[in-house]
This record gives C-alpha cells, structure tokens and sequence, in this order.
C-alpha cells in the first residue's frame, strides 16, 4: 500500500545518511590534513635541526656532528624515530640506530615527505637536501696544510647531501582512529535523530488525517447530518474534508428524497389500503341487504382500480428509470402528437371553462417512442387544465429547437418557489391538499420527467404563483439504441 | 361516546364513522387539520380517531395544538407509515395509542374502547353498581344475571351514566353521547330515553338507578343503595 510517511521517510533516510557521511568524511579529512601538516612542520623542523650538524671538512670529507642539536629522540634509542644523512651518491654519512634504508637522491630542492613502512611500523619521512662547502675556516686550513703538506688544498665547490628524517606516523594515525570513532558515535546519534525527528513530525502532520478517517468511519447510516470538522484542519487537509462533507451532503439528499418517497409511497399505498380494508370489514360486521353491499363493492372496486393505477405507474417509473421503453422506436411528429392530446383533453377543458390551444407551425419528428412522449404532453396539459382556474388559459407549442421541445403554459394557481425543486419527485404534490379529490397519486409529473430523460432531454419549469406555470420539455430524442427484447 | 374521526380519504372516514356509529357511537368527521383543530376544540368529544398526514396541517401539529391549549381529549392516531420515529413522535405529543394502516376494525375498535376506558379509569370492558352490569364490548346489560334488553340509544345513556358516577350528566352532554347532531335543550328525546332505561332497570331491580337532577339532567348515585 502506498504511504504518505513512506513516501516523505524513505527517500529522507539515505538523503540525511548521505549528508551526515559526507560531513563525517569532511570533518575527518580536514583533521587529518591538519594534523599531518603539523607533524610534517615537526619532522622538516627536527631535520632542519639535523641539517646544521653536517658539515665538509678542509679536504671535502662529510662529516656529521649532532652535538648542538637539540632533538629529544637522539639522546634514546628511540624506535619511533630515525635519520639517515647521505651524500649526493647514495652513501650513508650517518644515520640512527636501525635506520630504514631510503634511497636518498631526490630530484626536488624542496623538502620531499615520503611514508615508509619499516617493521611493524611505517614512519612518515622527510627528505631534506642540504648544500655543504668544505670548511675553510683559516685555522682549519692552516691545520690540514700542516697536516699533508704534499697536497694541494681541494677545489672548495659544495657538495649535495640529503638528511632524511622519519618518525612513526602512530600518534596521527591513532589521533585519527579516536576521531573517527567519535564521529562515528556522534553522527549515528545525530543520524537517529534525524530519522525520528521528521518521522514524528510526519506522524504529528498526519494525525489529523486518522483522526479525521476515525470520525468518517463513524458516521453511522442513521446520522444523514453528521459532518467532519472543516475547521481547524491543515490547508492541505481541507480540501479534502469539504469534498468529503459535500458528497455527504449530495448522499444526505439523495437519502432524504428516498425517505420522503417511502414515507409517501407509504402513505398512499396504504391509505387505499386502509380504506379498502375497512370499507369490507364494516360491510361485513352485520347482515346487510343487497343494495347495501353492492354500495359497498362499488367503493371498494373504484377503490381496487385506483390502486392498480398507481401500482402500475410506479412500475413504469422504475422501468423507465432503467431506460427501457415499451414497443419500438419510431420518427415521431411531435405537432401531431401535441394535437391528438389538445384533443384528449378538450372535452374536460371545456367543463372546467380553460381554453385549450395547440400551437404547431412546423413538423418536428424525433426519434422516440410515440405512446410515451404522449403520456408525457398528456400529463402536462392535465396538471396545467387541472391547476387552471375558470377562465384562465393553457396553451401547447412545439418548438423546432434544438433541442425540440414542447412547452405548456398555463395561466393558474402557479407553484410556490420552496415546492419548484421537489414538484418531479414521485408522489410530491405542492398542493397540500394530499387529497385523492385534487387528481391523481402525485406520479404525473415524476413520470413525464423520466419520459423526458429517456428521450436525453429533460423537463423545465418556470413558475409564478397566482401567475401560472411553464413547463418546457426538451425532446432531443433517443440515441436509437436497439431496445432490449423483453423477458 | 362522541367520537371524532379526522382521516383525509373520505372513503376511509366514511367507512369508519359507519362501523363506530353501528357501534353506537355518535361521530363527527373532519377532512383536513384546520377543521379537525376546530372541532376537537369544541370539547365535546370523548374520543379523536386522527390520521397524522392530513391536508392544511398535519396530525402532529393538530395534537400539538390541542395538548398546549389544554384539552386532555385521548387521542388515538393512525399513522401509514410503519416507522417508529413517527409513533414514537405521537405518541410524545400526547396521542394515546395508534394503529398503522391498513388495519383491522376491530382493532381500531378495541384500542379506541380500551383507551376510553383508561381515560375512565376502568380496569375491563365491563362497568358494574351494584348488581349491575353493562359490558361495553358485547353491548350486554344484566341485573343479577338477568339479560336487561335495552336499545342501542338507552345503552349508550346509561354507559355515560355509570363513566360519570356520582356526576350530574347534562341532557346536552347526553344527546351529544348519543346523536350525531346535538339536540336542542328543550327537546325531550333524552328524557323519554331515561323514562325508557328506568322502567327496563326497575323491571329487573326493583331500585331506583337514575336521579334526576333539577335544572341539570341526569345521575347515577356514586354506590348502589
């Protein structure tokens, strides 16, 4: 599964290990590079000192002479030092106890630092290369003249020599061990802080988050108003918390209009129900005579066959709400089929003092099922005749659109704004009147919008009270995809 | 016993105010929330048979109403939907029982007489003084054992005779007990009723059951003699 914390975690990890090495390696070679050249400043010193106890004599002999010098090792045998003075061929002049042997000629005038491993130890060694003339010194002269008084005094031109001092490089290499093993121990420290730190900060950033997915996995199917805090969470966070609360929101609608239907459904399904039941329990309680009971059977059948009507229509309802309609999808010419519907419901238009008119200038033919879309203007122009009061006006038009559309205007009671929203839901009636005298069950107009939307159109309403409604039905027409066979 | 039955479908009201009404209940009808409020209000009846969705205003508020201006009517409910939130929401308000619809008659019959009952302080279906007994299920009187045949008319008389016991009971309150359209106070059809009953129970009993009280109607002594 993917994770947040993985994802910030697992590449901070070898990112902060990798810094904290590259510190660590810095650090160390910054200290080694220091101590080193101290411990060279140290030997190419100690050789310095060395240097001035070389010296030629009259007749050009080297000699060495460390008396003067001031070195701590050479009074000791010390194995952790050592010199080697040698002259311009190679030739040891003088050197310490168990000196290494080092190949003294160097082609470089200054000082030449070499590691050379000797025994169990490897020394670091300075190569320092000295230019000595003989010793002309008047007294000296005059002592060797006097001395070999058949030679002739040497040509007096210097002579190369090379003092190689070395010391163990021990003290620096264990100063370095003990460095590395505090940073070592040091930078581990600071490497598991580093790690926990920004995991806890991570897990800190992230507790909102389970608390809110706590407080979502809670909501219970019994609580439609229940809604995550908006407030008082991240940024980051609270984008996802309103969408979250806005879906709510659209499924707390969506549960409110299928309580309302149930409860309605309810209500008009077992009120025929009741009736029925008590018409028929009441007839039968006592012995009645002929025309008694065929009253009551009369009720009761009228009662049966509105029943089966509303029965029926939910039926179609959900059948239609799956997208399927009956029979087969023909060219239908919507001005004939407006007309053939004004004609229908004249007759109870004129009872009732409405003028009914159809207004069709041209042909409009969509794709659709004819019984359907003449249900769906039927019950329009029924609703409009049966809201419209003594005098008032309801008029049919088709419109070539597009889309093509068939619109209904009254001249009635209109609809109150609050009810406008809910007037398609099954079984809704604005009129609060839930009387079986005031018309049908409250299907009519649920039943011409799912028409509407099975031809990919839908139905509009625009309404004034006191003024008169305006239903308009946009018809594009089925997709004319080949109806499924029925079963 | 006056009832009021308040349902919206006409057929359903109709059909009931027949069945309480050969019950020997005088019944009252309403259609919608605003009429039914303003019957219930006349405080005339012993009874509110009140469906709770209703035209102009529902049931609840109807019941809401008449509990905070004071009328203690019972009121039984009937209710479509089967959910509890709205029996439970009536039964709140001050509804007294409920069915759900559709339901049988005779419940209704049963519930509408054990909650008259209650409001009485009954304990059963049958009131007795005395050697007296009339049960109000199977519309039987008898003194001592024996079978006093009365018409439904002086039944129900001496019914709101021994509810109000030891009460004086008007001719007004009496006639609205037992006719749907109360009789004017002048006329007399309540007292040859009571004239009737009394020569019936003095038949069989011997004891004088029914006081007439001067100026008022009608009582039955709180005990027997």
């Amino acid at each position: 599964m993917r994770s947040i914390r993985r994802a910030i975690l697992v590449p901070l990890i070898p990112l902060t290990g990798l810094a904290l090495g590259a510190t660590a390696w810095g650090i160390h070679e910054a200290a080694r590079r220091d101590l080193m050249a101290g411990f060279e400043r140290s030997l190419l010193a100690a050789a310095q000192g060395l240097a001035a106890g070389v010296e030629v004599a009259v007749d050009g002999t080297p000699e060495f002479d460390p008396e003067g010098v001031e070195l701590p090792e050479l009074g000791r045998d010390d194995p952790d030092f050592f010199y080697r003075v040698m002259d311009g061929a190679g030739r040891t002049v003088a050197a310490s106890k168990g000196a290494p042997k080092v190949s003294g000629v160097v082609s470089s005038s200054s000082p030449w630092f070499t590691s050379i491993p000797h025994g169990d130890r490897t020394f670091r060694a300075v190569h320092l290369r000295v230019e000595r003339a003989p010793e002309r010194d008047e007294e000296d002269v005059v002592a060797w003249l006097r001395a070999n008084p058949d030679a002739s005094l040497p040509p007096t031109e210097s002579r190369t020599f090379w003092v190689v001092v070395g010391r163990s490089q021990a003290p620096v290499t264990r100063a370095l061990a003990r460095l590395r093993r505090r940073l070592l121990l040091g930078f581990t420290v600071l490497f598991a802080m580093l790690v926990v730190l920004p995991a806890w900060i991570v897990w800190r950033a992230l507790g909102p988050l389970a608390d809110l997915s706590r407080q979502a996995s809670r909501i219970g199917p019994d609580e439609p108003e229940a809604r995550l805090p908006e407030g008082g969470v991240a940024a980051e966070i609270r984008g996802l918390v309103v969408a979250f609360n806005r879906a709510l929101d659209r499924l707390a609608g969506a549960y409110e209009r299928q309580k309302r239907f149930t409860a309605d459904a309810a209500h008009e399904l077992r009120t025929p129900l009741a009736a029925i039941r008590a018409q028929c329990e009441v007839a039968l309680r006592h012995p009645r005579d002929a025309a008694d009971l065929k009253e009551a059977l009369k009720a009761v059948h009228r009662r049966v066959l509105k029943l089966g009507t509303m029965v029926e229509d939910l039926l179609r309802l959900t059948r239609l709400g799956n997208g399927t309609g009956p029979g087969e999808v023909t060219p239908v010419d919507l001005g004939a089929l407006a007309r053939e519907v004004g004609e229908a419901h004249r007759p109870s238009a004129r009872a009732k003092g409405v003028d009914l008119s159809v207004h069709a200038p041209r042909k409009v033919r969509i794709p659709g099922y004819a019984q359907l879309l003449e249900e769906c203007v039927s019950n329009l122009v029924e609703n409009a005749v049966r809201h419209t009061p003594q005098g008032g006006r309801v008029a049919v038009e088709i419109r070539a659109g597009p889309p093509p559309t068939v619109v209904v205007t009254d001249t009635g009671t209109g609809i109150p704004p609050e009810h406008l929203p809910r007037i398609f839901e099954r079984f809704y009636r604005a009129d609060p009147a839930r009387s079986p005298r005031a018309g049908g069950a409250g299907l009519g107009l649920a039943i011409a919008r799912e028409i509407a939307r099975l031809h990919q159109g839908d139905i509009r309403v625009e309404s004034e009270p006191g003024r008169g409604s305006r239903f308009e039905v946009m018809l594009p027409g089925t997709d004319n995809i080949p109806r499924v066979p029925p079963s | 016993m006056r009832l009021l039955i308040v349902e919206d479908d006409v057929d359903l009201s109709n059909a009931l105010a027949r069945g309480f009404r050969e019950e020997g209940f005088a019944v009252d009808q309403a259609f919608d929330g605003p009429d039914a409020l303003c019957l219930a209000e006349t405080g005339e009846h012993d009874l509110v048979v009140l469906d709770l969705m209703l035209p102009g205003m529902d049931g609840f508020r109807v019941l809401e109403i008449l509990r905070s201006e004071g009328h203690r009517v019972p009121v039984v409910f009937l209710t479509a939907r089967g959910d509890v939130e709205d029996r439970v929401r009536g039964l709140g308000l001050g509804g007294d029982d409920y069915v759900v619809k559709p339901f049988s008659f005779d419940e209704l019959l049963a519930r509408v007489r054990a909650v008259l009952r209650r409001a009485h302080g009954e304990a059963q279906d049958v009131l007795t003084w005395g050697l007296l007994r009339l049960d109000t299920a199977s519309h039987r009187v008898s003194w001592a054992g024996t079978e006093v045949h009365l018409t439904p008319r002086e039944f129900q008389i001496l019914e709101a005779l021994l509810l109000n016991r030891g009460k004086a009971v008007s001719r007004t309150r009496l006639s609205l007990q037992v006719y749907d359209h109360a009789f004017d106070n002048e006329s007399n059809v309540i007292d040859v009723h009571v004239a009737n009953l009394r020569r019936k129970l003095r038949r069989v009993g011997g004891v004088p059951v029914i006081e007439t009280v001067r100026g008022v109607g009608f009582r039955i002594p709180k005990g027997p003699p």
